[in-house]
């Protein structure tokens, strides 16, 4: 037998504003409840609206992605992460389509390893809306390309997690600083970090109007690791630090259990908001 | 006077450049020279002076009235030193003379067989849109004078539009210095005017005389759906014979490639997605795909632009196989589109196609 590739996915489902969604979970896993690899991970979107301005959902539409009672994603706002935030930008167009039928976009996250669904487990996933304010009905959906075991394949007796945490900036706040629950390593296992992505959104019109700005040359980003030391020694602008065309920076080392990132905003407009998302993976047993 | 040694030798500078030039550098096997000289050690020095290639360019050109196919001087395409080469990357460009305003997405309408001698490379035509992936922001290639003002680049001239799409084959191709990959294209019609369509080959030349055990041969095939009514729902599902593996070899898929194309009856402007309105890849079109064995590919339903991302219009898929004598199927659940059009003026179709390589023994 060969190896065979797989994309399970939800359909598109009306998510309202300020609420939740669990897309249906036996779309999502091997109906014949063997075991997996997932690839990539897909979220797309699209509102009927029409808008006259080139609209980007990637910061209002959230997911939480969870193995079981392993997350793959980190602890703040309940472990939801913008969409726009798990993987990097290959083109801005295709993010932020919009005209006179709507809002259309899609993200993908390429795992920086490919994860190991064991049998009768799925990789379930939760979404969340922010308040954003948009009139009509958003809908949104996720899917999961990967490939199916072989008969004949070991099985592993560990896996490889990806993981995803975002640092926020609040809205309307000139300073930001991230505190010792963001870009955190809260495992007792080494994080491999892959790499570090940045992106900032741009809200106005009282809430309403929400659009990617990827050359953001207002605001200036520092880095610096645990112990204080400089990871981005002096303020610069973020398409400095992360290369506008990709909103990421590749960043491979190793954060200890409970080290981590520290981010600093400074001169944000109070329309902006930034956000720095830190991408990777652990080992975990499995048993 | 050089001497054939110092000849090649010289010629070796040359060839490292070509190298560099052409990325992929996949070695060959190889075997024994025709006349017999041992050439089984790619490592032997004595043999790697004569591993040695030179970068070729090669194309032809033909026109294709409208519901007509037509091939190219395939003299154009054969090596002109006479020597064996590797094909690295096989370009399609197709123009149309046309009013500015016009959307004309050719690379679905427009296909292309290919044959290496009696060894087909596709299974069929192919919509050339598919075959490889689309070079990410600009939607595919396309490049339409004025067709969409949101995402349409720059465009040469206003009066021709000029879709351009390159097929980075997953493996180079050997060509034998005797041989050539013979196109052959239709034109599909539904667009009265002629389509001009230039073809390239990119690769190197091989100047050494080593010929390989086996070759990689690229392989292509596509289902193309019928055109539904864009407003109202309706149903369709390829054969067998169409995403299929007909060899006694496995193919190791490279990708799966999905593009989505619009017809305006009336003004007979074809419009390519994705693009600023992308509802069929988003909610009419969804699609469901399982393998000769039975296996669901794609589970259940799921809309177009979450199995073939919007940025390439494709899902890789490295390593996976088509096993021999096997085929898959694809089913297309068209949905009554939320936001309608006149009912009497858009159609929509989908493209599906299947893309990797095969080895195949000299």
């Amino acid at each position: 037998m060969s190896y065979a590739p797989f994309v399970f996915s939800s359909p598109m489902q009306v998510i309202a504003a300020n609420t939740s969604l669990i897309p249906d979970v036996t779309l999502l896993g091997n109906r014949f409840r063997k075991p997996l690899w997932i690839d990539e991970v897909r979220f797309a979107y699209m509102n009927l609206e029409s808008e006259a301005a080139p609209f980007n959902m990637g910061l209002s539409v959230r997911c939480k992605l969870s193995l079981g009672r392993v997350a793959l994603t980190g602890s703040r706002d309940n472990g939801f992460v913008p969409i726009s935030m798990f993987g990097p930008s290959i083109s801005v167009v295709p993010e932020e389509l919009s005209g006179p039928d709507g809002t259309f976009g899609s993200f993908r996250w390429r795992l920086p390893k490919p994860l190991f669904v064991p049998a009768n487990d799925t990789l379930r996933a939760q979404f969340f809306r922010t308040a954003d304010g948009f009139p009509g009905d958003v809908r949104v959906s996720v899917a999961y390309a990967g490939r199916y075991t072989k008969p004949e394949e070991s099985l592993p007796n560990t896996i490889d997690i990806p993981y995803v945490d975002t640092f926020i900036h609040s809205t309307g706040s000139t300073f930001g600083l991230s505190s010792e629950r963001d870009l955190v390593n809260p495992f007792p296992v080494d994080l491999n970090v892959q790499r570090l992505i940045s992106r900032t959104f741009l809200v106005s019109g009282a809430g309403i109007s929400i659009f990617g700005l990827p050359f953001d040359i207002a605001t200036e980003i520092l880095i610096k690791d645990s112990y204080g030391h400089n990871v981005v020694r002096d303020f610069v602008a973020p398409r400095r630090v992360f290369d506008p065309t990709r909103s990421a920076t590749t960043a491979p080392f190793v954060l200890k259990p409970n080290e981590r990132i520290n981010v600093q905003f400074r001169s944000v407009p109070a329309t902006y908001t930034p956000m720095v998302s830190m991408v990777g993976w652990r080992r975990e047993v499995y048993r | 006077m050089l001497t054939r040694r110092e000849a090649i030798v010289g010629a070796t500078a040359v060839g490292a450049t070509a190298v560099a030039a052409c990325g992929r550098t996949e070695p060959l096997e190889y075997g024994s020279e025709p006349d017999g000289v041992a050439a089984s050690a790619p490592e032997d020095e004595e043999m790697a002076q004569y591993r040695h290639t030179s970068p070729i360019h090669l194309t032809a050109t033909t026109t294709l009235a409208s519901n007509s196919s037509g091939g190219v001087n395939a003299i154009a395409l054969k090596n002109p030193i006479g020597r064996p080469m590797e094909i690295h990357e096989i370009k399609f460009q197709l123009t149309m003379e046309e009013p500015s305003t016009r959307l004309a997405f050719k690379g679905i309408i427009v296909g292309c067989k290919l044959d290496l001698g009696k060894i087909p490379i596709t299974n069929g035509f192919i919509p050339i849109a598919i075959f490889g992936k689309g070079p990410m922001a600009d939607l595919g290639g396309e490049f339409s004078s004025g067709s969409d003002t949101t995402v349409a680049p720059p465009v040469p001239s206003p009066a021709t539009s000029v879709d351009e799409y390159s097929w980075k084959l997953p493996r180079p191709v050997y060509i034998p210095a005797d041989a050539v990959i013979i196109p052959t294209f239709v034109h599909g019609g539904f667009i009265q005017r002629d389509i001009g369509v230039r073809i390239s080959y990119s690769g190197r030349t091989i100047l050494s005389n080593e010929r390989p055990k086996k070759i990689f041969v690229p392989f292509a095939a596509a289902y193309v759906s019928k055109t539904f009514d864009f407003n109202t729902a309706d149903s369709d599902s390829s054969v067998e014979t169409q995403l299929i593996n007909k060899f006694d070899t496995s193919i190791h898929i490279q990708r799966f490639g999905g593009r989505i194309a619009t017809f305006d009856n009336v003004n007979q402007d074809i419009g390519y997605y994705p693009s600023a309105q992308d509802l069929p890849g988003l909610q009419m079109i969804n699609v469901r795909i399982r393998d000769s064995f039975g296996r669901p590919i794609v589970q259940n339903f799921a809309p177009f632009r979450q199995v073939f991302p919007a940025v390439t219009s494709s899902w890789e898929t490295d390593g996976a196989i088509m096993d021999p004598k096997s085929y898959y199927i694809v089913d297309i659940r068209k949905d009554a589109a939320l936001a309608p059009q006149d009912p009497d003026e858009f159609g929509v179709q989908a493209a599906i196609s299947v893309v990797g390589w095969r080895e195949v023994a000299l």
